[in-house]
């Protein structure tokens, strides 16, 4: 044994020698150009829309994303070959498969924070990176870009967000009271300021209708008389999912017989809401508050 | 249930009960190969015979709880397959051996429920009926007794409460499943004299019994099963004979019979 | 009882989520002048409602009576004969899988409500034994299980739905107008019939098969219908108010040991009055506690009904 030891010694120095030099030009280019080459060394799996958006948009194709909820119309063209990830409660992506993949960076979102553990004891780096807030957006992407060496694209991306943003968000003096419901059950789930839907309302101008309820979660089953006495002017309905069935959707709130006196109602002014644009967020925040006011709020 | 179906005529000089060669199957083993029985106005007819011989299992049968595979039964003429619902419970009241006892219901609420024959569904007691149902609580003797919870009853005046459920129905035979089977000697005696003086008023009474000393004091006449058999009808005296007691039940006994008195001398112990 | 129930819809159409004087809320129901929402918010919402919680907590109420006098068993409740299990399952179809039909929602809970209870009468009923309690009861957790467990199948596989589906679940009234009273009034009707049919029959089965046997009755005709009568009221008051089987099984135990008597001419009837006013009561204060958010009924129902139910249970021991 000990012969056998003795005499791939020396080969071994070879191999390391070798190994040494080749890191040494490899750290020599890095300085050269180190987010180009820090991209290019991460394997890195964006399972928040948000985070592949941004990632595209920085120009570094994420291997894998995760599988969008309510159509990918909001997904960039260039994501569209890229591998997709189905996502489902409560770990999100399916473990056996990232640990196969087995990126060196998951962005994730909060939502399937249970199955960050097991990520991590597979040896993969785990970082949220879905807001859930307007304030989140962009300290959200440089925090991106930071993680895959692409701070300065995410400059450049968080200038542009924000004129757009800022054209959707002029000062205006029209604010028609708007009620935001998730779904459509038996009672009206609203929702509520702190809301991710709530804040691009209200930042496109819109005087949400919550009836003073407040928690945490961000929707509240809201008493219809409360809708009635607030009387919305437009009603918008988010559906889960998939929604083919829209035309079926709007039917039922406008044949509802309890909001049947609200403006609303009575003016068609019942909306509803596509590509989950109220609950996921997405670097194109600008563009969707924009839609809000153009295609929503316009008559006011 | 009480709704109503096409009138049986019943012949009041019939028999009031005549079950001719009876059998009950279970699967394909007969539990009742072949049982008869006459009863007529003013008679009462014990039915005795071992444990397992069949003697409940016949009388659910002619009572119409149990459909028999096997034989005719007529009550008052009319063929059983003939009487349902309320016209069955018009001819006969049965009186089951264990009765289930409910909280919460009082004697009067129970006797209320065997004069319900007499209702169309949805109807309530009219003054006539409280006063049936007042007349067979006075000849189960339980006056004083109506507004007693059936569970704070002792054993036989839950037995009287549970024959005056069924003469609350009114019918002209009523037949009791051992009702003496859990009372001691003197609510035996009463039940027996109470079976009597109906006997008097000129019902029919067919009596389940395993005590052959008390049917051949009440009984009229007396049927012997065995096996799923009836094997002898008549007279107390001219049916239970020493060959007979020691030919079904394997035990030497005599039958003693004075002054309305009556006693089985058993031989309990091998004498040699 | 009946005292205690016409108070609880008093509250009921006094009280919501939005303040109206009781003045308007009079004048509304006399058909007088009033603003608009406040007539929109008692017509169109709250007077609905209200009968809404009276007809099911009746329904609920007759539904454990029957129950109880069917299967002799005082644990019984529309949980037994597989209805709670069915209704969540038609519900969970509906809110889970499509949840652009929901107005459909009533009738899928009712109708497979319905299924799972003759699915348990049609094991329960036939074959050697049938119509035995204790087969019942067995083919009722059997089927219950069933259809629990397909329930949960498909919240497994739509989770981000669930939270619409709870309110099924735990029960709840909503105020959608007449629209779920005019589509399954007919079934509540033809359980109420049903179980007004069978206060004698029951009565007589308390007494045992052979006592309702001698007085011309079928033992397991009238399980059978009883149980049928109780399916359909469960099933119709699940297809408005969600599950709240529980209602079922405490009222009439509430009402036996309020009167001190087990008769049905006597429980059947004031099961129905105190099912609605308690349901009244529970809902008219899920309605206002945490106003504007709505709350689901069923808690507050075992709120209110749990002690009451204790306090008896203590002074009548």
């Amino acid at each position: 044994m000990t012969t056998v030891a003795a005499r791939t010694q020396p080969r071994f120095n070879r191999i390391h020698g070798l190994v040494m030099l080749l890191a040494a030009v490899l750290l020599g280019l890095a300085l050269a150009a180190p987010h180009a080459e820090a991209a290019g060394k991460q394997r890195v799996v964006a399972i928040s829309p948000f985070a592949a958006s941004a990632m595209i948009k920085m120009g570094v194709k994420p291997i894998a994303i995760g599988q969008t909820i309510g159509g990918s119309r909001r997904l960039d063209p260039r994501l569209r070959n890229v591998k997709t990830l189905k996502l489902s409660h409560p770990n999100g992506p399916n473990l056996e498969v990232m640990a196969k993949i087995k990126p060196d960076l998951v962005f994730s979102s909060t939502r399937w924070s249970k199955g960050t553990s097991a990520m991590k004891r597979l040896g993969i780096r785990v970082v949220y990176a879905d807001p859930t807030g307007l304030g989140q957006v962009y300290p959200t992407i440089r925090k991106i870009g930071r993680k895959i060496g692409r701070s300065a694209q995410a400059g450049r991306l968080i200038a542009s967000m924000k004129k757009r943003v800022n054209r959707a968000t002029k000062p205006t003096t029209k604010h028609p009271k708007i009620l935001v419901v998730l779904g459509i059950g038996t009672t009206a789930m609203a929702f509520l300021k702190n809301s991710w839907g709530g804040q691009l309302v209200r930042a496109a101008g819109g005087n949400l209708v919550t009836g003073g309820a407040t928690n945490s979660g961000g929707f509240a089953r809201l008493s219809d008389e409360v809708v009635v006495a607030q009387n919305p002017d437009i009603i918008v309905v988010v559906p889960h999912g998939n929604s083919d069935d829209i035309g079926q959707v709007a039917d039922y709130i406008e044949n509802n017989e309890a909001w049947q006196t609200t403006n609303a109602v009575k003016n068609g002014k019942v909306f509803v809401s596509v590509d989950n644009e109220l609950l996921q967020a997405g670097t194109d925040v600008g563009q969707i508050i924009g839609k809000i006011r153009s295609k929503w709020l316009k008559n006011w | 249930m009480a709704f109503g179906r096409g009138k049986v005529e019943l012949d009041d000089r019939a028999p009031l009960l005549e079950a001719d060669r009876v059998e009950v199957r279970i699967g394909k083993e007969r539990i009742l190969e072949s049982a008869s029985l006459t009863l007529n106005k003013g008679e009462l007819v014990a039915v005795v015979g071992p444990n397992g011989a069949g003697k409940s299992t016949f009388a659910r049968a002619f009572c119409g709880l149990r459909r028999p595979q096997g034989g005719a039964v007529r009550w008052m003429g009319a063929d059983l397959t003939e009487l349902h619902g309320r016209r069955l419970a018009d001819v006969r009241a049965y009186v089951p051996q264990r009765a289930q006892v409910p909280t919460g219901v009082t004697v009067r609420d129970a006797v209320n429920i065997g004069r319900s024959t007499h209702l169309k569904p949805l109807q309530g007691l009219s003054a006539g009926d409280r006063d049936a149902v007042a007349d067979s609580i006075a000849r189960a003797r339980m006056e004083g007794f109506e507004e007693r919870d059936l569970s704070t009853l002792s054993g036989g005046e839950m037995q009287r409460v549970q024959i005056a459920i069924a003469l609350a129905q009114g019918a002209p035979v009523l037949v009791a499943d051992e009702p003496t089977a859990q009372l001691d000697l003197g609510a035996t005696a009463a039940i027996s004299k109470m079976l009597r003086e109906l006997v008097g008023e000129g019902m029919g009474v067919v009596l389940i019994v395993h005590d052959l000393a008390l049917a051949a004091a009440i009984a009229d006449q007396v049927v012997v099963m065995s096996s799923g058999r009836t094997i002898a009808t008549g007279t107390p005296e001219a049916v239970l004979t020493s060959q007979l007691i020691s030919d079904v039940w394997g035990v030497e006994a005599e039958l003693v019979q004075r002054e309305g008195r009556s006693a089985l001398h058993v031989e309990w112990l091998d004498r040699h | 009882m009946l005292f205690a129930l016409v108070a609880a819809a008093c509250a009921s159409l006094a009280f919501g989520a939005v303040h109206i004087p009781l003045g308007e809320v009079l004048d509304t129901l006399f058909g007088r002048q009033v603003p608009e929402t406040s007539k929109q918010i008692i017509e169109v919402l709250r007077l609905p409602r209200t009968v809404e919680a009276i007809v099911v907590g009746a329904a609920l109420g007759v539904a454990g009576a029957c129950l109880q006098g069917a299967l002799n068993n005082p644990l019984a409740s529309p949980d037994v004969i597989g209805v709670t299990g069915g209704a969540g399952f038609g519900a969970m179809l509906v809110i889970l899988l499509s949840p652009a039909s929901v107005a459909l929602l009533p009738l899928s809970a009712l109708a497979f409500g319905l299924l799972a209870a003759l699915l348990v009468f049609l094991i329960g009923f036939t074959g050697r034994g049938g119509g035995n309690i204790t087969r019942i009861i067995l083919a009722g957790i059997a089927i219950a299980a069933l259809f629990s467990a397909a329930t949960a199948g498909l919240m497994s596989v739509y989770p981000d739905r669930v939270p619409n589906a709870v309110f099924f679940l735990v029960g709840g009234l909503t105020s959608t107008g007449w629209d779920n009273l005019e589509t399954i009034w007919p079934y509540f009707a033809v359980g109420f019939v049903l179980a007004a049919f069978m206060i004698r029959p029951l009565d007589r089965l308390m007494l045992g098969d052979d006592v309702a046997a001698s007085v011309g009755s079928r033992p397991r005709l009238i399980r059978l219908t009883a149980a049928l009568a109780a399916a359909i009221l469960a099933s119709a008051a699940a297809a408005i108010a969600g599950l709240l089987a529980f209602l079922g099984l405490l009222i009439p135990h509430l009402v036996r040991l309020l009167g001190g008597t087990n008769n049905h001419s006597y429980v059947m009837p004031v099961s129905a009055l105190a099912g609605a006013a308690l349901l009244t009561a529970a809902d008219t204060l899920a309605r206002t506690i945490a106003s504007p958010v709505e709350m689901p009924v069923g808690p507050f129902l075992v709120l209110l009904g749990v002690p009451l139910f204790l306090w008896l249970l203590r002074k009548a021991v």
